[in-house]
């Protein structure tokens, strides 16, 4: 689960790593609080909440120096898309007076399945230019599992990077706290990006990235409570993983995350595009599909729904009994266009259920292929 | 012949009174899986289905000669039940868990580096030489005995893929399903040399997908070691950069790992990338008869 910046940075304070004064916002009773936690004189950032690189320079993210001003930023803000991300919520910050802008980075190196720290004193927000023009200027850490970063190495690694000396005690200072909320909160990326430096030589994390592994998060209360706020994590909950792909017109069912993705690709070749992506993987029963058919219902841009199935252990006549009765309680009206593949496991069964029932069903990926391209046709 | 597992591989299966390991347990059987060892802490002196259960995997071990181990056991237990399994010794221990937490497989990742154990999995079917082991979840239909090596990151293109290929006559040597998940135990890589010394090996079919770098350092090992035709059926090319796409390991992490370059590694050590399972088939089937 991909946390929202300000979530991040919520963790980050429980860990005492310093983060700018603010407050996250929805509505005008909300900014006059963060006005008066900021304080005029340093008020303020406006700063759109989505999960996506990039904001700054799509203009996500407005100075201000009134709470009037800061009303229009929010107010502009708020409903905008930022490549493709509905904006709900704007986190409002103080003004930091910067001097220069670093990076902290732990991720998991799935080649030596082992945590790796990067930092680097060109932080900002061209860090993966920065990574391919300047290898040299980001410093790398393999780190052994250990249960602290060995401070001898970290001089070393911060001294090579050109670090002034006055900052290398609050630098891995802040690195140890951050390895440890990575190790402590399940961490797959714990990032801060930018790290600033203020004109009176104090580090500020100024923005934060945090994704937790979904698996640990029945371990992990704390960020559990941030699940209702993302609707791929609501709809894991019954079963169905959803991936936004952002734009698209068809809606792809499958079981199993491999098939799903060869899916889209084939969809792809035929000269559409896939919208998102839904396996069933965990959610073969009706309210299963009765989740992932009102997400396709409530989807604008899904134009068409393709599903393909190819079922090992997973009946082909359970899945459709229960895509009937996902679909009987739309009161029977499940109205955008849909193919459909059963194959495998009860297949005859399955498809002669979903025939009785008025649908057209395939067993073969050809077929499927080809009654989509028609559809297609048809449809334009 | 065959890689990993045989007729004569002796089975021990974790959590075996449960209700997935009961069902897929009596499935095993019936394809000729040879079992002899169940293991469920507090049921050790029980039977079932004619298999005696012990209290842990150590004691199957001292008391049963086993060398393999199937694990059907819930996330927050699993780590721990393949670190035992990895501790008693044995050649293959399969996890079909799906949820594992990663930094639990970061300490079993770690326990594995000076071990001689292959784990199968996390998150994989499992594996299976048809007819005479099923170490997994997989349907055995789609299944047949024959000359292919078949690895897989994915169970359900495995399936597709298996069936296609017995339906058109091309039956598996062994099939081998890697899992989904970002950190797996055995790799492609890993498992190349293995069909590549196996007799009975004819042709090598990949499954793979966006994310991490098993299909790079796969293509690596065949370039230098493999004499035998390998075709590679790619998934993840319209998946739109840094975005996980359900299996946690079609993560697209820093430059490598896109389909692109997944893709450019394996031309250039001469393997064949398709796109549909029936292109695969074929593609298996002309280099076949080309080589020999």
């Amino acid at each position: 689960m991909n946390l929202y910046e300000y979530q991040a940075k919520e963790i980050f304070a429980k860990y005492d790593i310093p983060t700018p004064r603010g407050k996250v916002v929805d509505g005008r009773s909300d900014l006059q609080k963060a006005f008066e936690i900021i304080g005029k004189d340093k008020f303020g950032m406006v700063k759109s909440q989505v999960l996506t690189g990039g904001r700054g320079k799509a203009g996500g993210i407005k100075a201000v120096d009134t709470l009037d001003q800061g009303l229009d930023a929010m107010q502009g803000l708020i409903g905008m898309k930022i490549k493709g991300f509905p904006v709900e919520r704007v986190l409002v910050e103080e003004r930091l007076k910067i001097k220069n802008e670093y990076f902290i980075s732990i991720t998991l190196d799935p080649e030596e399945s082992l945590p790796v720290l990067l930092i680097s004193p060109k932080g900002g927000m061209d860090i993966e230019e920065v990574a391919g023009e300047y290898p040299e200027a980001i410093g790398e850490y393999v780190i052994k599992l250990q249960a602290d970063l060995p401070s001898f190495a970290m001089i070393e690694l911060v001294k090579n990077l050109g670090f002034q000396r006055q900052l290398w005690g609050d630098l891995i200072n802040i690195t140890s706290k951050l390895y440890r909320a990575f190790c402590e909160k399940e961490a797959t990326l714990i990032e801060i990006n930018p790290l600033i430096e203020t004109v009176d030589g104090k580090l500020i994390a100024a923005d934060g990235r945090l994704n937790v592994d979904d698996n640990a998060l029945f371990r992990q209360p704390d960020v559990s409570e941030y699940k209702q706020e993302f609707k791929d994590m609501v709809l894991k909950g019954k079963g169905v993983d959803y991936v936004d792909l952002d734009s698209g017109e068809v809606g792809v069912l499958c079981v199993g995350a491999g098939m799903t993705m060869l899916t889209m690709d084939l969809v792809a070749h035929l000269g559409s595009k896939a919208r998102c992506f839904l396996d069933m993987s965990h959610g073969v029963n009706p309210a299963g599909f009765k989740a992932a058919l009102d997400l396709l219902a409530s989807e604008p841009d899904i134009k068409y729904v393709l599903v393909n199935m190819f079922g090992g252990l997973t009946r082909m006549d359970e899945i459709a009994k229960s895509i009937l009765e996902a679909i009987d309680k739309f009161d029977g009206k499940f109205t955008k266009p849909m193919v459909l593949r059963l194959q495998g496991t009860n297949a005859d069964k399955g498809q002669e259920i979903m025939r009785e029932a008025g649908y057209q069903v395939c067993s073969e990926l050809e077929d499927l292929l080809d009654r989509f391209k028609e559809m297609l046709r048809e449809e334009k | 012949m065959s890689i990993l597992v045989d007729k004569d591989t002796r089975v021990a299966v974790q959590g075996i009174t449960g209700r997935q390991g009961s069902f897929h347990t009596r499935l095993m059987l019936e394809e000729g899986t040879n079992i002899v060892a169940g293991v469920v802490p507090g049921k050790g002196g029980q039977i079932f289905e004619g298999i005696p259960v012990y209290d842990t995997i150590l004691e199957a071990r001292l008391k049963q000669d086993i060398n393999a181990s199937i694990g059907f056991i819930p996330p927050p237990f699993a780590a721990q039940s393949i670190l035992d399994a990895i501790d008693a010794g044995l050649e293959v221990v399969v996890s079909i868990t799906d949820g594992i937490p990663i930094h639990d497989m970061l300490k079993v990742k770690d326990e594995l580096k000076d071990k001689r154990t292959y784990l199968i999995g996390p998150n994989t079917p499992g594996l299976i030489t048809p007819r005479q082991a099923k170490l997994g979840i997989m349907p055995s239909k789609a299944f047949k005995p024959g000359c292919i090596g078949v690895i897989s990151r994915s169970g359900s293109l495995s399936y597709e893929v298996c069936d296609e290929l017995s339906k058109a006559n091309l039956g598996q040597s062994t099939v081998v399903g890697v899992g989904g998940d970002s950190i797996p135990g055995t790799t492609f890589a890993d498992l190349i040399p293995l069909f590549e010394a196996d007799s009975e090996t004819k042709g090598i079919a990949i499954v793979g997908e966006i994310g991490g770098v098993a299909e790079e350092k796969a293509a690596k090992i065949i370039k230098e070691f493999c004499s035998k035709p390998v075709v590679a059926l790619m998934g993840g090319e319209s998946a739109p950069p840094g975005k996980a796409m359900g299996h946690a390991g079609a993560i697209v992490t820093r430059g490598k790992g896109t389909f692109k370059s997944k893709v450019e590694a394996f031309r250039d050590a001469g393997v064949r990338v398709v796109h549909k399972p029936k292109d695969l088939v074929q593609a298996l089937n002309s280099l076949l008869s080309a080589h020999r």
